[in-house]
């Protein structure tokens, strides 16, 4: 049989089948929190795993002028920072090499002449082979001019490949992501573009869909029929920290609802797609989206509730109130809480309610997807457990401690017949040894390798942007009533309880 | 870096006990972990298990080693590990079992907690299938694991086989490289169902096959490939194991029909590979060669971008590869073809 080349034959049965191409990552905002906190370090994990090719290189962009030697040396305080270089790691040196800086205005296309002398460097002295991974790290205001400027200065085009990785927020409202879309699709094919959100990136939101559909026995009852509700909980303890300025012009609906969570509720609630090519997932998430009952504006306080934290004691210290954060108005009507009921109004999913909260300043840091399974019929064990049974739980846990938990009632051992729930644990850290990466150096590295999987498309961050855009409607029309309306370390304020309890449930106990 | 999680195994002292009391050993030690019987250790207890590993010792000097190795991937491996150690004991001694919990504690807090039963006995009741079906823990794979030499006349292996799903093994233990491949073959690979066979020393040469697919990753680069002239493996004199593995990796994959392998003496055992290749009357050499701490590669050909880069290799051990097995424990088609190349080969 004739050797076939389209593919290494010596990769056959390595761990690494997939290979990244070689490229160069642009990094728009090289400087920048997101860049030095996640990206390098995300792009020096999968360097020294061996994930990148030899051909890489790394062009950082920035608007300070500073030198070469300056730039490296802050992205190696990065990785000391973030402790994935020191003893034991694989040599920065090599890394080193392939990285470089470019001092750039983004809005000048003037500028871009200096980004592209550093491609050429990555093609000529690098072997980048003209494959380019443009990575806007940037506020939201500056992917328009980025991207006019690129098509301007021509590095839209190359004897390669071209993406473009834009960062949340896409957009700010549906208006805004339509015409940031369209801009973008002026100059790049969908094909080329990837909306990053990072939650899909971690390991237990990618392992929603195996569990979902590599297991048997879930199928048959994963619907309306047996599935009560389901609750989906995001929950910060930290404040806005030094976001105030962005968090204040943003809210917790367009921060977290309209990508994070509505993202997790379409894994929970898709059809199986048709195989894993990235576009038969996303059709099926689409189909979700488009499947959400729309909360006309009138109706918004029966299926939404906002709220925003005051001060008070929290974890033994004194927490600020929202609207004494530094860069936030102190009259700021932002909500720093959401609680929502919503509808997917098809054959699988009617008639049962999804419950989102998400908030900042909460009880604790946790994010999982909770389905709450329908009561049994209160016959048999009523003697043995007078009050109501607890309705069969399985929690899909994404942070911290990654798991799934299955709670389920039980008889406890004695003579005679006493039921009580117990919880059956599934965890991560336990059943795999190896600790699941960072969701920067998944999403990177598939970017790369041109896996837009667990990317969003254009089509699905309008649809989003819809869902929400009602509720964000009425809550500008309307100035909140009683803010700040719950207290540092709180679950959210009793507007949410009632949102829930008014359907005969209860958020769980987190 | 990150993944160094276990601050380091805590082992519950063994309890001798007869065989037949295995289980409740086991069951006693458990409450012993959970009600705070190991000194200076809170962390909330749990019992993970995730195979069965059998390994069958000739001696006790390899039983130490294995139980050594053992205790060391716990952490990411928690596993019942049986280990049947045939020389252990007088004549005459009756069967008994040295049962132990090893736990570590993880970066969050909590303790994991596998189980060790040794088993001592002189002559054959110690891998008896009567001895070891019984302290098998239910529904989990079993792994085979012989660390040394494997002996054509032992019957043992093919008993054991007979309830493993894996066999781990190390070629460069066998004292005749083909001789034990074809034993290989013929119990394992070629038994219904069959079972699936690991060789530690393949598992050591992943970062070597690393490197040298590496070299080709590139579209410019494969098509040198279907040129291959000639491999030079720099290995000590011998040539090695590994030297031999990864010259009969490379005609299997390539399909190289008429192979031109010239083993050259090296320091180490395998020093470097040395492909060379001809496209269209271009000449090209492609390279991996041992560095410090790694494996360095570099080809030289025209339309082949010459960067460099070089593969981190950390320091091998038994306990890594065993480690990168059960990681993947699927079946290891290429190596079966390179093992099937070895065979044919003169």
């Amino acid at each position: 049989m004739p050797l076939l080349l389209d593919t290494n034959p010596l990769r056959e049965g390595l761990p690494t089948e997939r290979v990244a191409e070689p490229c160069a990552v642009v990094i728009f905002g090289g400087t920048g929190d997101l860049s030095h906190r996640k990206m390098m370090p995300a792009l020096f994990s999968l360097y020294c795993k061996g994930l990148l090719p030899a051909g890489f290189a790394i062009i950082g962009v920035g608007r300070r002028a500073r030198s070469e030697d300056d730039f490296r040396e802050s992205v190696r305080a990065s990785l000391e920072m973030a402790q994935v270089l020191g003893p034991g790691s694989c040599a920065w040196e090599d890394f080193a090499a392939a990285i470089k800086y470019v001092a750039a205005d983004h809005t000048a296309p003037e500028d871009y002449q200096g980004i592209s002398e550093a491609l050429t460097w990555a093609d000529t002295e690098r072997g980048a082979a003209g494959n380019r991974l443009i990575y806007l790290a940037i506020p939201p205001e500056g992917f328009e001019a980025i991207v006019r400027n690129l098509q301007t200065s021509g590095l839209d085009q190359s004897d390669g490949w071209t993406r473009l990785v834009v960062e949340k927020p896409f957009g700010v409202d549906l208006e805004s992501a339509k015409r940031l879309n369209t801009e973008i699709l002026k100059v790049f094919r969908e094909d080329q573009v990837y909306r990053i959100d990072h939650y899909l990136g971690k390991e237990t939101v990618q392992n929603i869909l195996v569990f979902r559909f590599a297991n048997s026995f879930l199928e048959p009852i994963w619907n309306q029929r047996y599935i009560d509700h389901v609750q989906i909980t995001i929950a910060e303890t930290l404040g806005v920290e030094e976001r105030g300025d962005y968090y204040d012009a943003t809210g917790a609906l367009r921060d977290m609802v309209q990508n994070h969570a509505l993202q997790l509720m379409s894994l929970v609630a898709m059809e199986p797609p048709a195989s894993l090519d990235p576009d038969d997932i996303r059709n099926e998430k689409m189909k979700v989206f488009r499947n959400v009952r729309r909360v006309s504006e009138d109706d918004v306080d029966r299926f939404a509730v906002r709220g925003q934290y005051g001060s008070g004691f929290f974890m033994g210290e004194w927490a600020k109130a929202y609207r004494e954060e530094p860069k936030v108005a102190p009259d700021s009507a932002t909500e720093t809480f959401v609680a929502l009921e919503l509808y997917i109004d098809n054959w699988r999913w009617s008639g049962v309610p999804i419950y989102i909260r998400t908030g900042k300043r909460l009880s604790r840091r946790m994010t999982e997807i909770a389905v709450q399974f329908k009561d049994v019929p209160d016959v048999l064990f009523r003697k043995a457990r007078p009050e109501q049974m607890e309705a069969n739980v399985l929690a899909i846990k994404v942070q911290p401690d990654e798991g799934i938990v299955l709670k389920a009632e039980s008889k406890v051992p004695g003579l005679g017949l006493r039921l009580r729930p117990v919880q059956m644990d599934f965890r991560y850290g336990s059943s795999f040894g190896a600790q699941a990466p960072e969701a920067y150096q998944r999403l990177l590295l598939d970017a790369i390798l041109g896996d837009a999987s667990l990317f969003s498309r254009g089509d699905a961050v309008e649809e989003c942007w819809e869902i929400v855009t009602p509720i964000l409607r009425s809550w500008q029309s309307r100035p909140p009533e009683g803010f700040s309306n719950y207290l540092p370390g709180s679950w959210g304020p009793r507007s949410a309880l009632d949102l829930i309890e008014r359907g005969g449930r209860r958020w769980r106990k987190l | 870096m990150n993944e160094n999680r276990q601050v380091g195994p805590i082992t519950l002292e063994p309890t001798r006990t007869d065989v037949r009391s295995v289980e409740k050993e086991l069951a006693g030690l458990w409450r012993k972990a959970t009600e705070g019987g190991m000194p200076g250790v809170s962390a909330p207890a749990t019992r993970v298990l995730l195979a069965n590993i059998i390994v069958y010792a000739r001696n006790s000097q390899e039983a130490d080693r294995a139980s050594d190795a053992l205790v060391r991937i716990a952490a990411n491996h928690p596993a019942r590990t049986i280990i049947a150690d045939a020389e252990a004991g007088e004549p005459g001694q009756e069967l008994e079992a040295d049962v132990s919990m090893i736990c570590n504690i993880t970066e969050l807090g909590r303790r994991l907690c596998g189980e060790e039963v040794r088993l001592h006995a002189h002559g054959q009741s110690v891998t008896a299938l009567g001895t070891i079906l019984p302290v098998i823990e239910p529904d989990l794979p079993v792994y085979l694991w012989t660390p040394g030499e494997i002996t054509p006349a032992d019957p043992v292996y093919d008993q054991l086989l007979g309830i493993a799903e894996h066999w781990m093994f190390d070629s460069r233990q066998f004292q005749n490289l083909r001789a034990g491949l074809d034993m290989v073959t013929s119990l394992a690979i070629k038994r219904e169902p069959v079972v699936i066979v690991h060789d530690l020393a393949w598992s050591a040469l992943l970062p070597w096959r690393e490197s040298i697919a590496r070299l080709f990753d590139a579209v410019p680069a494969r098509a040198y490939l279907v040129g291959v002239r000639s491999v030079e493996i720099g290995c000590s004199p011998g040539p090695s194991v590994e030297a031999k593995l990864i010259s009969s990796w490379l005609i299997a994959q390539l399909e190289w029909t008429n192979p031109a392998v010239r083993f050259s003496d090296a320091d180490s055992r395998l020093e470097h590979v040395t492909i060379e290749c001809e496209l269209d009357g271009l000449r090209g050499t492609f390279r991996a060669s041992r560095t410090e701490g790694g494996i360095a590669i570099e080809a030289d050909a025209p339309d082949v971008m010459g960067a460099r880069s070089t593969v981190v290799v950390e320091a091998d051990s038994t306990a890594k590869s065993l480690g990168s097995i059960l990681d993947a424990p699927d079946r290891e088609w290429v190596y079966e073809r390179a093992i099937a190349a070895h065979r044919a080969s003169k």
